[in-house]
């Protein structure tokens, strides 16, 4: 409604005080209240009083009673029940200024809004919120942020301390977090804390939750420290054996604690425990079989295609097409909007899956190209290569990574990622669990 | 010297009574009577009275040093004032406010003659109490209440501040909610709206209602007596006593689906002070705590009918909890999460702050009077009001609401709920922004502190900034304007702060803690 016609609906009663006691506010505070106990407030919309009072010394003044005269039928009885509510306030002399009503072009110059009653005081501006764009944490930044010489270790290990501090969280504090300890790329950090073993996501990525202070074995009477952590239990493990501070191959994650354990495990975690009831040693399981996995994505209800242009990933990029009819990874744009939409559409059971970034490239090259898949494994160094073209679903990353507590290394020339420690056992589990990889050759 | 045992029982359980179910960011009354002592388990008023004295009391005199230097999670001193309250509310019950006559009670109720100051206590002597208690509340995450007087009444307003409803205020709301035959559930800005416009209140009740700084404490206060009545089928009021609430009532929690629609789900509230431990809802399974007076939200995206009429679900196998129940309502007012600022969920946590934005989801019914809080410049809000189901539903959202001014007292609108819910109740606010916070609303982080806004209607405010412990002054009445955000010391080092603001005649104080990165402790997880 524009102002105009609100107000063309309405008159105004203006009245004039006898008084130099009877405050302005307290006029106010008092047709407040009769007005809400007469059961008036469909009549009278609101009070205006006459501007500058404060600065003359005459007591007198002129209000106006905003008054909605078609708000009921029986507009004779509601007008005597409104002139009798101004007459029982005591203490002041009040006169109608005029039997006709006024209207607002007549008194607009006159009369201020109630703020102005009070010297001093002004409205608060209405400010805009800076909120920043949404993001989906399921996707990536891209490309890679460089490192450019910088050690990020500190901060992601000040970034961790603080989740473990937390517990649990969403991701816009995650996000949030980060950007106060100018780590950029949250997504990616996100998820490398995922790969060590730090913290679960959920499978919408909205939340996350830490893990309990864990131990995983890597050697004999070697650990690596995943989940909880904080300056007392640094404190603590350093009593019960070397506390090994490994710097991540990028620099760009918390270090990998290593923990030498000179007393025996047993009695060492035992005391641990007194302090750190949730300290345990929690061997990383193996991932779930290939089938098994497909089966846990999570199924989107309904996605409005109408409001999105979609690319399709071919292999090894995303190419533009009209419409979802074949099987495969796509990314859905929203015109003027930052966020984007990766989802999997499987054209078989006609259903659209959602799951982190990775994962859903790598299910498309399952159904591109499975035998373009490759992975390589050195028993001697006990390292495992796949190109980085075909980085592996985070559970299965994951695993890979826990081994050793350290990521992956890239070599720019082969274009690999290379995990460390993994051990034959480990190498097999991969076997068994991934179908599309021949280990005999 | 060590608390006495029966003393340290009533003093934790009325810490424990007075903030239960409270959310953080609300305030925090000590409002104590006989009935809530006798609610406690501890034995009846006497023994309470008992404990106090055998605790302060030595001979005739008064001594409070017992109470000092205490190493307990809670303030020693609490006992202690919760009878200086149950003495303000002996003497408010006479209707007269003077010293002596508070004093008369005050030493009836330690089993100390006379009716002036008792020996060994001077003037003054309690206030250390009150403000160590306000401390501990606002540290905690609270809002603390207890303030002085002017002049002579300096010190005996801190336990008449703390006064709210008493038993005869009780009664009287049931005679009124039985003479008006106020059967049905209501909110609570609809009771305080409904109360306001009735004639035959008494004073107290009155001036309870005149101070909107406690409407927020009190509506809950009420809200909760009414649904005592209302449970116990609207027995005529002689006929009420005041028993344990047999439904949660549930908020409501908003977030946005992955295509950016809203979505709001019921978000139970946890009873004040009412314990309340396994709660099982059919259809919704086992409520979890979520924070202090919230459970997690529960069940699936709610629809446009149930906020229209409202819904409830039967709970399982409780002692005194039957059903958890949706109230339907005209409007909801949802504010971000006073604890996580950074997230997009809004849901009701309380009432807006001044110079915050805010959420308001709204019935058809309701676009006119909020477009006259606009054309009279007294809300702002972005854009244009959006569709927050389908078009037929009827129901409207505006985002980022904000407050522009003051003074709505000259202003009637068609739904008088609504102007209660949103009309400021403070004239100055302190707001803390940015900056990393410490996790569990246990303050910042060295290096990473929060920038501070002062919103108020003054060009300018007179503000303080002082160690506690230290009594260290790092800004004296330094001049700022208001509603512009600036940085504290960068240097300041971990510690507890007290930021004191003046403006005009309003007054306000906040806590703030500094911690450092070797403060940070492990969550428990569940």
């Amino acid at each position: 409604m524009s102002k105009k016609s609100s107000r063309s609906e309405q008159t105004y009663w203006g009245f004039r005080t006898h008084t130099s006691r009877y405050k302005p506010q307290k006029l106010l505070n008092y047709l407040q209240k009769r007005v809400t106990q007469e059961n008036l407030a469909d009549v009278v919309s609101h009070v205006r009083i006459e501007k500058g009072i404060k600065e003359r010394s005459r007591g007198e003044y002129y209000f106006y009673l905003g008054i909605k005269t078609n708000a009921r039928s029986d507009w004779s009885s509601t007008q005597n029940t409104l002139e009798q509510l101004i007459k029982t306030v005591r203490g002041i002399s009040i006169v109608r200024i005029r039997r006709e009503g006024f209207c607002w072009e007549d008194i607009r110059h006159m009369v201020g809004i109630a703020y102005e009653l009070e010297r001093d005081t002004q409205p608060i501006e209405y400010f805009q919120v800076k909120r920043p764009p949404k993001v989906n944490p399921l996707g990536l930044e891209t490309p890679i942020a460089e490192a450019a010489g910088s050690d990020r270790s500190q901060p992601c290990e000040q970034l961790l301390w603080w989740l473990s501090a937390a517990g649990s969280g969403s991701w816009e504090t995650f996000q949030a977090v980060c950007s106060h300890l100018d780590l950029v790329q949250p997504r990616r950090l996100w998820r490398r804390l995922q790969l060590l073993g730090h913290l679960l996501a959920a499978q919408d990525g909205q939340h996350w939750q830490m893990q309990p202070p864990s131990l995983q074995p890597v050697s004999k009477n070697c650990y690596v420290l995943y989940g909880q952590r904080n300056a007392s239990l640094q404190e603590s493990l350093q009593q019960f054996g070397r506390l090994v501070k490994i710097p991540q191959p990028r620099r760009d994650a918390p270090p990998c604690w290593q923990l030498e354990l000179q007393a025996d495990a047993a009695n060492a975690i035992a005391e641990l425990r007194t302090k750190y009831p949730a300290l345990a040693i929690r061997p990383v399981e193996a991932p779930p079989p290939w089938a098994d996995w497909v089966a846990t994505l999570k199924v989107v209800d309904w996605v409005p295609l109408h409001r999105y242009r979609l690319k399709r990933y071919d292999g090894s990029s995303f190419v533009d097409v009209p419409d979802a009819e074949e099987t495969g990874f796509y990314e859905l744009y929203e015109e003027g909007s930052q966020q984007q939409h990766a989802l999997f559409y499987d054209r078989q059971h006609n259903a659209w899956y959602s799951a982190e970034w990775y994962s859903l490239r790598f299910l498309a090259l399952t159904h591109l190209a499975p035998k373009n898949l490759s992975v390589s494994y050195d028993p001697n160094a006990q390292e495992l290569s796949i190109p980085i073209s075909q980085r592996w679903p985070l559970a299965y990353e994951r695993y890979l990574v826990m081994q050793s507590g350290c990521l992956p290394r890239y070599n720019r020339t082969t274009e690999e990622l290379i995990y460390q420690n993994i051990a034959p056992t480990v190498w097999q589990v991969i076997g068994e669990q991934l179908p599309f990889f021949d280990l005999e050759k | 010297m060590a608390l006495h045992n029966n003393y340290a029982r009533w003093n934790q359980a009325i810490v424990q009574w007075a903030t239960l179910g409270v959310p953080h960011g609300t305030p925090v009354y000590l409002s104590v009577d006989e009935e809530v002592l006798a609610s406690l388990g501890l034995g009846p008023v006497e023994d309470f009275c008992q404990a106090v004295r055998a605790q302060v009391v030595d001979g005739q005199r008064v001594q409070l040093s017992t109470l000092q230097n205490q190493s307990l999670p809670e303030p020693a001193g609490v006992a202690f004032l919760a009878l200086m309250v149950l003495a303000a509310n002996d003497m408010v019950r006479d209707e007269e406010l003077d010293e002596r006559d508070f004093f008369t009670h005050f030493c009836q109720r330690l089993g100390v003659g006379g009716d002036t100051r008792p020996t060994g206590m001077k003037a003054g002597d309690e206030e250390g109490l009150w403000q160590e208690w306000n401390q501990w509340l606002e540290v905690k995450g609270w809002i603390a209440t207890a303030e002085p007087g002017e002049g002579p009444r300096r010190y005996l307003n801190y336990p008449i501040s703390q006064t709210l409803l008493r038993k005869a205020d009780i009664q009287k709301l049931c005679c009124l909610f039985y003479e008006k035959n106020w059967t049905t559930a209501r909110s609570e800005t609809k009771l305080l709206v409904d109360l306001a416009s009735e004639k035959n209140l008494n004073r107290h009740l009155e001036e309870l209602l005149d101070d909107r700084q406690r409407h927020e404490v009190l509506g809950a206060e009420i809200l909760a007596v009414h649904q005592e009545w209302l449970d116990a089928q609207c027995p005529k009021p002689e006929q009420f006593s005041r028993r344990p609430p047999t439904c949660l009532i549930a908020g409501l929690y908003r977030t946005e689906d992955r295509w950016g629609n809203p979505e709001y789900y019921p978000y139970p509230k946890v009873p004040r002070r009412w314990p309340v431990a396994e709660v099982t809802v059919e259809n919704l399974g086992s409520l979890r705590c979520e924070r202090s007076g919230w459970f997690f939200p529960v069940g699936a995206p709610l629809s446009a009918a149930d906020l229209t009429t409202g819904k409830s679900w039967p709970i399982r196998d409780h002692a005194h909890l039957r059903e958890l129940q949706l109230p339907a309502r005209d409007f909801w007012v949802l504010v971000p999460d006073p604890e996580n600022p950074e997230s997009s969920a809004l849901a009701s946590w309380g009432a807006p702050k001044l110079g915050s934005h805010f959420t308001v989801l709204f019935r058809e019914a309701l676009w006119l009077d909020l477009q006259q809080l606009r054309e009279e410049k007294l809300l702002q809000w972005e854009g244009d009001r959006q569709l927050a189901f389908e078009v037929t539903s009827g129901w409207w959202e505006i985002q980022e609401c904000q407050v522009l001014a003051p003074v709505w007292d000259g202003l009637f609108l068609q739904h008088p709920e609504l102007k209660e819910a949103l009309q400021p109740r403070d004239r100055l606010h302190i707001a803390l922004g940015g900056g990393l916070r410490v996790p569990q609303g246990q303050g910042w982080l060295e290096g990473h502190l929060p920038k501070v806004t002062v919103y108020g209607f003054q060009p300018t405010v007179a503000v303080t900034l002082t160690e506690v412990r230290t009594g260290s002054i790092y800004l004296p009445e330094d001049h700022r304007s208001t509603n512009q955000p600036w940085d504290l010391p960068a240097d300041l080092p971990p510690g507890t702060y007290q930021i004191q603001v003046r403006g005009g005649t309003a007054h306000q104080e906040r806590f703030l803690k500094i911690l450092s990165w070797g403060d940070l402790s492990l969550a428990s997880l569940e």
